[in-house]
Protein backbone atom coordinates (compact mmCIF):
# COMPACT_ATOMS: atom_id res chain seq x y z
CA UNK A 1 0.00 0.00 0.00
CA UNK A 2 1.45 3.31 -1.07
CA UNK A 3 0.59 6.78 0.09
CA UNK A 4 -1.57 7.17 -3.00
CA UNK A 5 -3.83 4.40 -1.78
CA UNK A 6 -4.81 6.34 1.31
CA UNK A 7 -8.07 8.12 0.66
CA UNK A 8 -7.97 11.81 1.43
CA UNK A 9 -10.54 13.23 3.73
CA UNK A 10 -11.49 16.24 1.70
CA UNK A 11 -14.65 16.97 3.56
CA UNK A 12 -18.30 16.71 2.61
CA UNK A 13 -19.25 16.61 -1.04
CA UNK A 14 -15.89 15.29 -2.19
CA UNK A 15 -17.16 11.96 -3.48
CA UNK A 16 -17.61 13.30 -6.97
CA UNK A 17 -13.93 14.24 -7.03
CA UNK A 18 -12.68 10.75 -6.27
CA UNK A 19 -12.88 9.82 -9.95
CA UNK A 20 -10.42 12.57 -10.82
CA UNK A 21 -8.21 11.56 -7.90
CA UNK A 22 -8.18 7.96 -9.16
CA UNK A 23 -7.11 9.12 -12.61
CA UNK A 24 -4.22 11.03 -11.10
CA UNK A 25 -3.22 8.05 -8.99
CA UNK A 26 -3.33 5.80 -12.04
CA UNK A 27 -1.13 8.23 -13.92
CA UNK A 28 1.33 8.34 -11.04
CA UNK A 29 1.51 4.53 -10.81
CA UNK A 30 2.09 4.26 -14.54
CA UNK A 31 5.05 6.62 -14.34
CA UNK A 32 6.83 5.02 -11.39
CA UNK A 33 10.13 4.60 -13.19
CA UNK A 34 13.38 3.70 -11.52
CA UNK A 35 16.03 6.35 -11.16
CA UNK A 36 18.45 6.43 -14.09
CA UNK A 37 21.82 5.16 -12.84
CA UNK A 38 23.68 8.21 -14.12
CA UNK A 39 21.65 10.64 -12.02
CA UNK A 40 23.64 10.25 -8.80
CA UNK A 41 27.08 10.85 -10.40
CA UNK A 42 25.63 13.81 -12.29
CA UNK A 43 24.32 15.39 -9.12
CA UNK A 44 27.51 14.81 -7.17
CA UNK A 45 29.60 16.21 -10.01
CA UNK A 46 27.42 19.30 -10.19
CA UNK A 47 27.57 19.80 -6.44
CA UNK A 48 31.35 19.32 -6.32
CA UNK A 49 31.71 22.72 -7.99
CA UNK A 50 29.63 24.40 -5.29
CA UNK A 51 30.94 25.89 -2.07
CA UNK A 52 29.89 23.93 1.03
CA UNK A 53 26.47 25.17 2.17
CA UNK A 54 27.67 26.51 5.49
CA UNK A 55 25.53 29.17 7.15
CA UNK A 56 27.93 32.02 6.31
CA UNK A 57 28.01 31.00 2.64
CA UNK A 58 24.24 30.64 2.55
CA UNK A 59 23.84 34.01 4.26
CA UNK A 60 26.11 35.72 1.74
CA UNK A 61 24.24 34.08 -1.13
CA UNK A 62 20.89 35.17 0.28
CA UNK A 63 22.11 38.74 0.67
CA UNK A 64 23.43 38.73 -2.87
CA UNK A 65 20.15 37.33 -4.13
CA UNK A 66 18.16 39.91 -2.10
CA UNK A 67 16.26 37.12 -0.35
CA UNK A 68 15.55 38.50 3.14
CA UNK A 69 13.76 35.41 4.45
CA UNK A 70 16.59 33.10 3.47
CA UNK A 71 19.04 35.61 4.87
CA UNK A 72 17.15 35.69 8.17
CA UNK A 73 17.15 31.90 8.38
CA UNK A 74 20.83 31.70 7.56
CA UNK A 75 21.49 34.37 10.17
CA UNK A 76 19.64 32.25 12.71
CA UNK A 77 21.78 29.29 11.70
CA UNK A 78 24.91 31.42 12.18
CA UNK A 79 23.71 32.46 15.63
CA UNK A 80 23.16 28.81 16.50
CA UNK A 81 26.64 28.03 15.25
CA UNK A 82 28.20 30.82 17.27
CA UNK A 83 26.15 29.95 20.32
CA UNK A 84 27.18 26.32 20.20
CA UNK A 85 23.75 24.84 19.47
CA UNK A 86 24.98 23.80 16.06
CA UNK A 87 27.97 21.66 15.19
CA UNK A 88 30.86 23.18 13.30
CA UNK A 89 34.61 23.61 13.19
CA UNK A 90 36.50 26.47 14.80
CA UNK A 91 37.11 28.20 11.48
CA UNK A 92 33.47 27.98 10.61
CA UNK A 93 32.46 29.38 13.99
CA UNK A 94 34.90 32.29 13.62
CA UNK A 95 33.59 33.13 10.18
CA UNK A 96 30.04 32.97 11.44
CA UNK A 97 30.89 35.17 14.43
CA UNK A 98 32.58 37.75 12.20
CA UNK A 99 29.57 37.86 9.91
CA UNK A 100 27.18 38.16 12.84
CA UNK A 101 29.15 41.09 14.27
CA UNK A 102 29.38 42.78 10.88
CA UNK A 103 25.68 42.31 10.28
CA UNK A 104 24.78 43.70 13.68
CA UNK A 105 27.00 46.73 13.08
CA UNK A 106 25.53 47.40 9.66
CA UNK A 107 21.98 46.96 10.87
CA UNK A 108 22.66 49.09 13.93
CA UNK A 109 24.10 51.91 11.84
CA UNK A 110 21.19 51.73 9.46
CA UNK A 111 18.72 51.77 12.34
CA UNK A 112 20.44 54.74 13.97
CA UNK A 113 20.46 56.66 10.70
CA UNK A 114 16.82 55.86 10.14
CA UNK A 115 15.96 56.98 13.66
CA UNK A 116 17.76 60.30 13.30
CA UNK A 117 16.28 60.92 9.88
CA UNK A 118 12.83 60.03 11.13
CA UNK A 119 13.17 62.32 14.12
CA UNK A 120 14.18 65.18 11.86
CA UNK A 121 11.25 64.55 9.60
CA UNK A 122 8.84 64.47 12.53
CA UNK A 123 10.34 67.63 13.95
CA UNK A 124 9.99 69.42 10.64
CA UNK A 125 6.44 68.26 10.32
CA UNK A 126 5.56 69.43 13.81
CA UNK A 127 7.01 72.86 13.17
CA UNK A 128 5.00 73.09 9.98
CA UNK A 129 1.82 72.03 11.74
CA UNK A 130 2.21 74.52 14.62
CA UNK A 131 2.59 77.49 12.29
CA UNK A 132 4.32 80.81 13.18
CA UNK A 133 4.55 81.76 16.80
CA UNK A 134 2.54 84.75 18.17
CA UNK A 135 5.67 86.89 18.35
CA UNK A 136 6.33 86.26 14.73
CA UNK A 137 2.74 87.21 13.94
CA UNK A 138 3.19 90.53 15.65
CA UNK A 139 6.25 91.19 13.61
CA UNK A 140 4.57 90.35 10.38
CA UNK A 141 1.13 91.78 11.13
CA UNK A 142 1.65 95.48 10.31
CA UNK A 143 -0.58 96.25 7.39
CA UNK A 144 1.03 97.26 4.17
CA UNK A 145 -0.71 100.65 4.25
CA UNK A 146 1.60 103.35 3.01
CA UNK A 147 3.03 105.43 5.70
CA UNK A 148 1.55 108.94 5.71
CA UNK A 149 4.89 110.55 6.33
CA UNK A 150 6.19 110.72 2.77
CA UNK A 151 2.76 111.71 1.45
CA UNK A 152 2.03 114.63 3.73
CA UNK A 153 4.32 117.36 2.70
CA UNK A 154 5.57 119.61 5.33
CA UNK A 155 5.57 123.33 4.71
CA UNK A 156 9.29 123.20 4.42
CA UNK A 157 9.01 120.63 1.70
CA UNK A 158 6.27 122.44 -0.14
CA UNK A 159 7.68 125.83 -0.24
CA UNK A 160 10.56 125.30 -2.60
CA UNK A 161 8.51 123.48 -5.18
CA UNK A 162 6.36 126.28 -6.47
CA UNK A 163 9.36 128.47 -6.82
CA UNK A 164 11.55 125.83 -8.17
CA UNK A 165 11.35 124.68 -11.68
CA UNK A 166 8.84 121.89 -11.66
CA UNK A 167 10.00 118.59 -12.93
CA UNK A 168 7.88 115.71 -14.14
CA UNK A 169 8.86 113.72 -11.11
CA UNK A 170 7.61 116.43 -8.83
CA UNK A 171 4.12 116.23 -10.23
CA UNK A 172 2.88 113.08 -8.61
CA UNK A 173 4.13 114.04 -5.19
CA UNK A 174 1.94 117.02 -5.27
CA UNK A 175 -0.89 115.47 -7.17
CA UNK A 176 -1.29 113.04 -4.29
CA UNK A 177 -2.43 116.00 -2.32
CA UNK A 178 -5.77 117.12 -3.74
CA UNK A 179 -5.67 120.41 -1.94
CA UNK A 180 -2.69 121.62 -3.93
CA UNK A 181 -3.73 121.66 -7.58
CA UNK A 182 -3.64 125.42 -7.85
CA UNK A 183 -0.14 125.64 -6.56
CA UNK A 184 1.16 122.93 -8.80
CA UNK A 185 -0.52 124.40 -11.85
CA UNK A 186 0.60 127.92 -11.35
CA UNK A 187 4.27 127.49 -12.11
CA UNK A 188 3.55 125.77 -15.37
CA UNK A 189 1.26 128.61 -16.48
CA UNK A 190 3.75 131.18 -15.35
CA UNK A 191 6.73 129.64 -17.05
CA UNK A 192 4.83 128.27 -19.99
CA UNK A 193 6.48 125.01 -19.33
CA UNK A 194 4.51 122.19 -20.94
CA UNK A 195 5.64 119.81 -18.25
CA UNK A 196 2.34 120.37 -16.52
CA UNK A 197 0.58 118.63 -19.37
CA UNK A 198 -0.57 115.21 -18.18
CA UNK A 199 0.56 113.74 -21.43
CA UNK A 200 4.10 114.56 -20.44
CA UNK A 201 3.95 112.83 -17.12
CA UNK A 202 6.69 110.38 -16.73
CA UNK A 203 6.09 106.74 -16.23
CA UNK A 204 6.57 107.09 -12.52
CA UNK A 205 3.78 109.57 -12.27
CA UNK A 206 1.04 107.73 -14.07
CA UNK A 207 -0.82 107.14 -10.85
CA UNK A 208 -1.08 110.83 -10.25
CA UNK A 209 -2.00 111.60 -13.82
CA UNK A 210 -5.66 110.96 -13.29
CA UNK A 211 -5.77 113.51 -10.54
CA UNK A 212 -3.19 115.68 -12.07
CA UNK A 213 -3.92 119.35 -12.27
CA UNK A 214 -3.70 119.23 -16.02
CA UNK A 215 -7.43 119.61 -16.77
CA UNK A 216 -7.82 122.39 -14.29
CA UNK A 217 -4.92 124.26 -15.89
CA UNK A 218 -6.61 123.86 -19.27
CA UNK A 219 -9.63 125.46 -17.79
CA UNK B 1 37.80 -13.97 -2.41
CA UNK B 2 36.18 -11.54 -4.84
CA UNK B 3 37.16 -7.95 -4.43
CA UNK B 4 34.78 -5.33 -5.72
CA UNK B 5 33.81 -1.81 -4.97
CA UNK B 6 32.81 -1.26 -1.39
CA UNK B 7 29.10 -1.46 -0.91
CA UNK B 8 27.65 1.47 0.95
CA UNK B 9 25.70 0.24 3.89
CA UNK B 10 22.47 2.10 4.45
CA UNK B 11 22.74 4.00 7.66
CA UNK B 12 19.67 5.32 9.37
CA UNK B 13 20.29 8.96 10.04
CA UNK B 14 17.80 11.60 10.93
CA UNK B 15 17.11 14.67 8.85
CA UNK B 16 18.75 16.93 11.40
CA UNK B 17 21.92 14.85 11.47
CA UNK B 18 22.11 14.88 7.70
CA UNK B 19 21.57 18.63 7.49
CA UNK B 20 24.16 19.33 10.15
CA UNK B 21 26.70 17.10 8.48
CA UNK B 22 26.13 18.60 5.04
CA UNK B 23 26.22 22.18 6.26
CA UNK B 24 29.48 21.38 7.98
CA UNK B 25 30.97 20.47 4.62
CA UNK B 26 30.46 16.70 4.62
CA UNK B 27 29.88 15.75 0.98
CA UNK B 28 29.43 12.08 1.82
CA UNK B 29 26.41 13.04 3.85
CA UNK B 30 25.00 14.81 0.82
CA UNK B 31 25.55 11.68 -1.28
CA UNK B 32 23.56 9.77 1.33
CA UNK B 33 20.76 12.28 1.04
CA UNK B 34 20.74 12.05 -2.77
CA UNK B 35 20.62 8.25 -2.65
CA UNK B 36 17.79 8.35 -0.17
CA UNK B 37 15.60 10.90 -1.97
CA UNK B 38 16.59 10.55 -5.63
CA UNK B 39 13.75 8.18 -6.49
CA UNK B 40 10.95 10.46 -5.35
CA UNK B 41 12.59 13.63 -6.62
CA UNK B 42 13.09 12.04 -10.01
CA UNK B 43 9.52 10.72 -10.10
CA UNK B 44 8.03 14.10 -9.25
CA UNK B 45 10.03 15.65 -12.06
CA UNK B 46 9.16 12.92 -14.51
CA UNK B 47 5.45 13.04 -13.72
CA UNK B 48 5.39 16.77 -14.34
CA UNK B 49 7.61 16.79 -17.40
CA UNK B 50 6.97 13.38 -19.02
CA UNK B 51 10.48 13.08 -20.37
CA UNK B 52 13.43 11.13 -18.97
CA UNK B 53 16.07 13.63 -20.00
CA UNK B 54 14.07 16.63 -18.81
CA UNK B 55 13.31 14.88 -15.53
CA UNK B 56 17.00 14.13 -15.01
CA UNK B 57 17.89 17.76 -15.61
CA UNK B 58 15.17 18.95 -13.23
CA UNK B 59 16.17 16.43 -10.57
CA UNK B 60 19.82 17.48 -10.80
CA UNK B 61 18.86 21.13 -10.53
CA UNK B 62 16.64 20.30 -7.58
CA UNK B 63 19.51 18.75 -5.65
CA UNK B 64 21.85 21.61 -6.51
CA UNK B 65 19.30 24.17 -5.33
CA UNK B 66 18.68 22.16 -2.18
CA UNK B 67 22.41 21.91 -1.52
CA UNK B 68 22.81 25.67 -1.74
CA UNK B 69 19.84 26.37 0.52
CA UNK B 70 20.25 23.56 3.01
CA UNK B 71 21.29 25.93 5.79
CA UNK B 72 17.86 27.55 5.58
CA UNK B 73 16.00 24.25 6.02
CA UNK B 74 13.65 24.38 8.99
CA UNK B 75 13.64 21.21 10.99
CA UNK B 76 9.90 21.46 11.73
CA UNK B 77 9.09 19.71 8.45
CA UNK B 78 10.57 16.69 6.78
CA UNK B 79 13.55 16.91 4.50
CA UNK B 80 11.74 14.72 1.98
CA UNK B 81 8.79 17.10 1.82
CA UNK B 82 11.11 20.06 1.47
CA UNK B 83 12.98 18.39 -1.39
CA UNK B 84 9.80 17.37 -3.17
CA UNK B 85 8.50 20.88 -2.99
CA UNK B 86 11.70 22.18 -4.56
CA UNK B 87 11.41 19.45 -7.20
CA UNK B 88 7.81 20.38 -7.91
CA UNK B 89 8.64 24.02 -8.39
CA UNK B 90 11.70 23.28 -10.48
CA UNK B 91 9.81 20.84 -12.72
CA UNK B 92 6.89 23.22 -13.16
CA UNK B 93 9.27 26.04 -13.98
CA UNK B 94 11.03 23.87 -16.52
CA UNK B 95 7.71 22.74 -17.98
CA UNK B 96 6.69 26.36 -18.40
CA UNK B 97 9.87 27.13 -20.32
CA UNK B 98 9.82 24.32 -22.85
CA UNK B 99 7.61 23.74 -25.85
CA UNK B 100 4.97 21.02 -25.64
CA UNK B 101 6.05 17.64 -26.99
CA UNK B 102 4.11 14.68 -28.27
CA UNK B 103 5.41 11.16 -27.76
CA UNK B 104 5.27 9.46 -31.13
CA UNK B 105 6.89 6.28 -29.91
CA UNK B 106 4.85 4.88 -27.03
CA UNK B 107 7.44 2.21 -26.29
CA UNK B 108 10.18 4.73 -25.68
CA UNK B 109 11.50 5.01 -22.13
CA UNK B 110 9.91 8.42 -21.87
CA UNK B 111 6.45 7.14 -22.59
CA UNK B 112 4.27 6.29 -19.61
CA UNK B 113 2.12 3.22 -19.11
CA UNK B 114 4.78 0.86 -20.45
CA UNK B 115 3.18 -2.06 -18.70
CA UNK B 116 0.33 -2.26 -21.16
CA UNK B 117 0.69 -4.85 -23.91
CA UNK B 118 -1.61 -3.65 -26.65
CA UNK B 119 0.12 -1.07 -28.91
CA UNK B 120 -3.17 0.71 -29.48
CA UNK B 121 -3.68 0.91 -25.75
CA UNK B 122 -0.11 2.13 -25.33
CA UNK B 123 -0.65 4.96 -27.77
CA UNK B 124 -3.91 5.96 -26.13
CA UNK B 125 -2.30 5.84 -22.71
CA UNK B 126 0.52 8.08 -23.84
CA UNK B 127 -2.01 10.56 -25.11
CA UNK B 128 -3.98 10.33 -21.88
CA UNK B 129 -0.86 10.89 -19.86
CA UNK B 130 -0.11 13.95 -21.92
CA UNK B 131 -3.65 15.15 -21.28
CA UNK B 132 -3.23 14.65 -17.54
CA UNK B 133 0.08 16.53 -17.50
CA UNK B 134 -1.35 19.35 -19.54
CA UNK B 135 -4.47 19.64 -17.40
CA UNK B 136 -2.47 19.64 -14.17
CA UNK B 137 0.04 22.07 -15.63
CA UNK B 138 -2.82 24.40 -16.57
CA UNK B 139 -4.11 24.69 -13.03
CA UNK B 140 -3.59 28.04 -11.33
CA UNK B 141 -1.51 28.28 -8.20
CA UNK B 142 -1.78 27.22 -5.43
CA UNK B 143 -4.01 24.39 -6.67
CA UNK B 144 -1.38 23.13 -9.07
CA UNK B 145 1.31 22.86 -6.43
CA UNK B 146 -1.04 21.09 -4.04
CA UNK B 147 -2.22 18.57 -6.63
CA UNK B 148 1.32 17.88 -7.82
CA UNK B 149 2.65 17.43 -4.29
CA UNK B 150 -0.23 15.10 -3.41
CA UNK B 151 -0.38 12.86 -6.49
CA UNK B 152 2.99 13.29 -8.20
CA UNK B 153 5.05 13.78 -5.06
CA UNK B 154 3.00 11.31 -3.01
CA UNK B 155 2.96 13.52 0.06
CA UNK B 156 0.17 13.27 2.56
CA UNK B 157 -1.97 16.29 3.26
CA UNK B 158 -0.20 16.81 6.58
CA UNK B 159 3.19 16.71 4.86
CA UNK B 160 2.00 19.20 2.27
CA UNK B 161 0.85 21.47 5.06
CA UNK B 162 4.29 21.20 6.65
CA UNK B 163 6.16 21.70 3.39
CA UNK B 164 4.15 24.70 2.26
CA UNK B 165 3.58 26.24 5.66
CA UNK B 166 -0.16 26.36 5.08
CA UNK B 167 -2.84 25.17 7.49
CA UNK B 168 -4.21 21.69 6.89
CA UNK B 169 -7.69 23.00 6.18
CA UNK B 170 -6.30 25.33 3.52
CA UNK B 171 -4.44 22.45 1.89
CA UNK B 172 -7.65 20.41 1.78
CA UNK B 173 -9.52 23.30 0.24
CA UNK B 174 -6.81 23.79 -2.38
CA UNK B 175 -6.85 20.10 -3.24
CA UNK B 176 -10.62 20.00 -3.55
CA UNK B 177 -10.70 23.05 -5.77
CA UNK B 178 -7.84 21.73 -7.85
CA UNK B 179 -9.60 18.40 -8.39
CA UNK B 180 -12.84 20.18 -9.25
CA UNK B 181 -11.07 22.22 -11.90
CA UNK B 182 -9.39 19.10 -13.26
CA UNK B 183 -12.75 17.37 -13.49
CA UNK B 184 -13.86 20.13 -15.81
CA UNK B 185 -10.67 20.36 -17.82
CA UNK B 186 -9.70 16.70 -18.27
CA UNK B 187 -11.01 15.08 -21.46
CA UNK B 188 -13.82 12.58 -21.02
CA UNK B 189 -11.52 9.76 -22.16
CA UNK B 190 -9.34 10.36 -19.10
CA UNK B 191 -11.84 11.51 -16.51
CA UNK B 192 -13.84 8.31 -16.22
Amino acid sequence: MTRLDRPDDLGPGSDELTGVARDLEAYARGTAHAVPPELLPRVLTAVAREAPPTPPVTFARAIAALAPRDAARAFGAMLALVGGQRRGGVGLRLRAAALVVATVLVLGSAAAGATVGGAQLVHGWLVTQQGPSPTATDLVSPTPMPSPHPVTPTPADRSPHPSARPTPSGGPDESAEPSEPAESAQPSEKDGDPSGDPSDDGPGSSGGGAQSPGPSSDD
Amino acid sequence: MPSGPPVRQPVRVTDDELVLAITSGDREAFATLVEREALMVYRVCYRVLGSVSDAEDAAQETFVLAYRALATFRSQGSLAGWLRRIATRQALRQAGRRRPTVHLDPTSPGAPFTAAADPARLLMSAQEAEDVRRAVGGLPEPYRETVVLRYFGELTLEEIAHATGRPLGTVKTHLRRGLARLRDSLPASVAT
